[in-house]
């Protein structure tokens, strides 16, 4: 599991220093193809006017996907049973890529020692309209990049920047 | 003034009738389905809201879990499989915060931007279709700049996040908008949160089984944690 996420990590370093620093090199490209079954540009294959979306074609791209609930329950369940085992290590890089994959459920919040109070408000409010985790996900990317993500381990707050 | 009385013996039925049923409960089912980097995640729950603010959303996949909150921001959580309870009160967790008592009281045409900090600048019309911008409380402005939020016939269909550099990074569309009892209610979101130019984060909620008032899951609205769960200080 945790060589799982350390991978994925790994992938999200390579891809994302890519696309920040603006320089596409042949590894990124490579990355890109091996994950083109879902790196699309969402908004070209599904839109259908500026205000709607064709609901058809995200119900294909969730059938061509593999299933990540098993782990994702893991992941839930551990952090229930033992939050001090998931705060222990708070590696930027697997905060940054919970905040990335289930943000609007407030994982990242749980890993980072918010305890199931932040993690249960997310919940109810999916993030506050799913805007809140949206911004946990930038300031967690820089904080990753930075190496440091140590002022927001352990708040409590519902906004932790 | 007996056609006067005939004719109110003779309508007064149909007013009644006609008046939009007061909710004072509803219950609701809800599969979250994620989708990134080609795997997928998906959460199915239930949720039981009544008009006094108590909440309870008993959560069945990827694990189960009770959830009650009430609008004073008191939060209990319940783990059935450890049968532990852990509590916490924060304001900010008040079921007033909910979208489900925007839904309820009619309140949720601004999406809750408002009471996020957002400010109205500007209002266009186009097409049937009323479009409003919000400017980002200053708190966000290293990461949001502002809001676009489209509506038809007054129901939200859209909303939309720009980034700094005037880039949308974050959309929402709500569909299959379904009036149940005077409420309306989306009975499907999509949201495609954009992580860079080339990849995107696409998240579809779906909404069914509505129930109100006294065809609410009573399972649920009587739900109460057993005595002898142990009690977990976070």
């Amino acid at each position: 599991m945790k060589k799982r996420i350390i991978a994925i990590a790994l992938l999200a370093l390579f891809v994302s220093t890519q696309t920040i620093m603006a320089a596409p090199s042949f590894f990124a490209n490579k990355v890109a193809e091996a994950t083109s079954k879902t790196i699309v540009m969402a908004e070209e294959l599904t839109a259908v006017s500026s205000f709607d979306v064709n609901v058809d074609d995200i119900d294909a791209m969730f059938a061509a996907a593999d299933d990540f609930n098993t782990e994702l329950g893991v992941m839930v369940t551990t952090g229930f049973g033992s939050t001090e085992k998931l705060a222990a290590d708070k590696n930027p890089w697997v905060a940054f890529i919970l905040a990335w994959a289930f943000g609007t459920l407030g994982v990242h919040r749980l890993y980072l020692g918010a305890g199931a109070g932040v993690f249960i408000g997310y919940l109810l409010t999916a993030g506050g309209c799913g805007i809140i985790a949206f911004i946990d996900w930038i300031v967690l990317l820089l904080g990753a990049i930075d190496g440091d993500i140590s002022k927001y381990v352990g708040s409590k707050k519902f906004f932790m920047w | 003034m007996r056609i006067y009385l005939l004719k109110f013996l003779i309508l007064f039925p149909f007013w009644v009738f006609a008046q939009p049923i007061k909710v004072s409960s509803f219950s609701v089912s809800i599969v979250e389905k994620t989708l990134l980097n080609g795997k997928a995640t998906t959460v199915n729950s239930e949720v039981l809201f009544k008009s006094d603010g108590r909440l309870v959303t008993h959560v069945l996949t990827p694990v189960e879990m009770y959830v009650l909150n009430d609008r004073f921001g008191n939060v209990t959580n319940y783990n059935p499989k450890l049968n532990t309870v852990n509590k916490m009160t924060d304001p900010m967790y008040s079921t007033l915060n909910s979208q489900y008592y925007y839904y309820v009281t009619g309140q949720y045409n601004d999406m809750g931007l408002k009471s996020l900090g957002f400010e109205l600048f500007e209002t266009q019309t186009k097409d049937g279709v009323v479009v409003q911008w919000f400017k980002a409380p200053a708190t966000m402005h290293q990461v949001l700049l502002k809001a676009r939020l489209a509506l038809r016939q007054g129901k939200p269909i859209y909303i939309g996040f720009y980034n700094n550099q005037n880039r949308e990074i974050k959309r929402m569309y709500f569909k299959d908008i379904e009036k149940i009892s005077g409420l309306s209610f989306p009975k499907t979101v999509i949201q495609i949160d954009k992580t860079s130019p080339s990849d995107s984060i696409i998240t579809k909620t779906v909404y069914s089984n509505f129930k109100i008032n006294k065809e609410i899951d009573q399972k649920l609205a009587n739900f109460l944690i057993p005595t002898d769960a142990k009690v977990i200080q976070r």
